[in-house]
């Protein structure tokens, strides 16, 4: 998986949510909904920053945890999407 | 006699003790699990010093074991001071030293906990209550509690206007209120609601509010009050999961607020999904279109809609209109 990807969405949950550049207060695997970190308008927007800001577009029916409850499912699931692209 | 919301809770469990009260994935709690439950909060609670009318915070997503301590509090006639998960804990500590609590009970797991101790006035006690996911639940909530096999909950002795929640707004327009609602507010409320939405046993209501928020404890507490089963969810992040158990679980009654509807009709496809046991949808917290309200109806032809007006301040009860059709 790509680094900088990975990062990416780090930051981005780290700055829009956390409110920190500190990397150590989210770890790669922390689940986003079980550590309260997000909520249902927290998950859209990260929707948004995954559409927007990576180019790769959710279906409904990849809104589930198994893509998006962590960084790293995250990075996974987009990186899988732009490779079938 | 005032009634409180623990008559209603022991009114439902004296009909069928067997019945599932509450389920979050994998944890269970039927309503003698509950009751139990209660008593044993009760017990935890009387041991830490707490007074009736002293109050008390629960910091805890959407779990059974924030219901025990619900109504354990009750019955020690201490009011409740539910907290907002999301909140941070320097807002929560205003509210905790505004709202004179005695005593926070939370989950260590949340991810304020730490930063609340060192926020909060140095005399207020903090109590913590892993919640649990798993079959275990119920038994390993009982190891936390001074749990005893010669407990039952008691039905507290109150006044209609004692206070039962001193719940927080969201402070849309301002600092957050603490708004006092009595033992006579809410069993009003509750009777009311389970008379109009036909509220029973055989109803399995689903939640997706948290139990902090006005709606989401009146949502609770007329499933409890009507002895029907309600599904714990806190949140709509994953519509599709949600969707699923909607179907798979045969639920028969959900409630949301505008947004909860719009993301639903948004983000899944509810006609490709069986809502045939869906026998109401209640909607609260805002203002929702009328074209929402009708689309809603048209994808889930079997429920009546319920419009609620469903404030924290103007409580006693939420007042609604009725469907005509």
């Amino acid at each position: 998986m790509s680094d900088s990807l990975r990062d990416g969405v780090q930051k981005f949950i780290l700055e829009n949510y956390l409110f920190t550049s500190d990397t150590s207060a989210l770890g790669l695997d922390d689940s986003l909904l079980g550590r309260g970190i997000v909520d249902s308008t927290g998950m859209l927007e990260i929707i948004m920053f995954i559409e927007e800001q990576l180019g790769v577009t959710v279906k409904d029916e990849e809104m589930v945890p198994e893509n998006l409850d962590s960084v790293n499912r995250i990075a996974a699931f987009v990186e899988s999407k732009r490779k079938a692209a | 006699m005032t009634q409180s919301l623990v008559d209603l809770l022991l009114a439902a469990a004296a009909r069928d003790l067997s019945k599932v009260a509450l389920r979050r994935k994998r944890a269970t709690w039927t309503y003698a699990d509950l009751t139990r439950g209660a008593a044993a909060a009760a017990a935890t609670l009387r041991a830490a010093g707490l007074q009736p009318g002293d109050r008390v915070g629960l910091l805890f997503r959407n779990c059974p074991e924030y219901v025990a301590f619900f109504y354990g509090a009750l019955a020690e006639r201490l009011a409740v001071a539910p907290l907002n998960v999301q909140e941070r804990a320097s807002v929560l500590a205003i509210q905790v030293a505004h709202g004179g609590v005695r005593l926070v009970v939370g989950d260590p797991e949340h991810p304020e906990w730490e930063s609340l101790r060192e926020a909060m006035p140095t005399e207020v006690q903090m109590l913590a209550v892993t919640a649990h996911d798993d079959d275990d639940s119920v038994a390993t909530f009982m190891k936390t509690v001074d749990a005893r096999p010669d407990q039952t909950l008691e039905s507290p002795v109150v006044a209609r206007d004692d206070m039962a929640i001193l719940l927080y707004t969201s402070g849309t327009t301002g600092r957050p209120k603490g708004v006092m609602l009595s033992h006579g507010n809410l069993v009003a409320n509750n009777i009311t609601i389970i008379e109009y939405l036909g509220l029973g046993p055989h109803d399995v209501g689903l939640t997706v509010m948290p139990f902090h928020f006005s709606y989401g404890n009146s949502v609770l507490h007329t499933h409890l009050g009507a002895g029907a089963t309600l599904l714990l969810e806190d949140n709509l992040a994953y519509p599709l999961v949600v969707m699923q158990r909607l179907q798979n679980e045969k639920v028969t009654g959900f409630s949301g607020v505008p947004s909860t509807f719009a993301i639903l009709m948004s983000r899944t496809h509810i006609e490709e999904f069986d809502l045939s046991s869906m026998r109401y949808l209640t909607q609260a917290g805002g203002a929702m279109t009328r074209a929402a309200i009708q689309r809603m109806r048209e994808l889930v032809p079997s429920a009546r809609f319920f419009v609620m007006y469903g404030q924290t301040r103007p409580r006693p009860v939420s007042p609604t209109c009725r469907p005509t059709g």
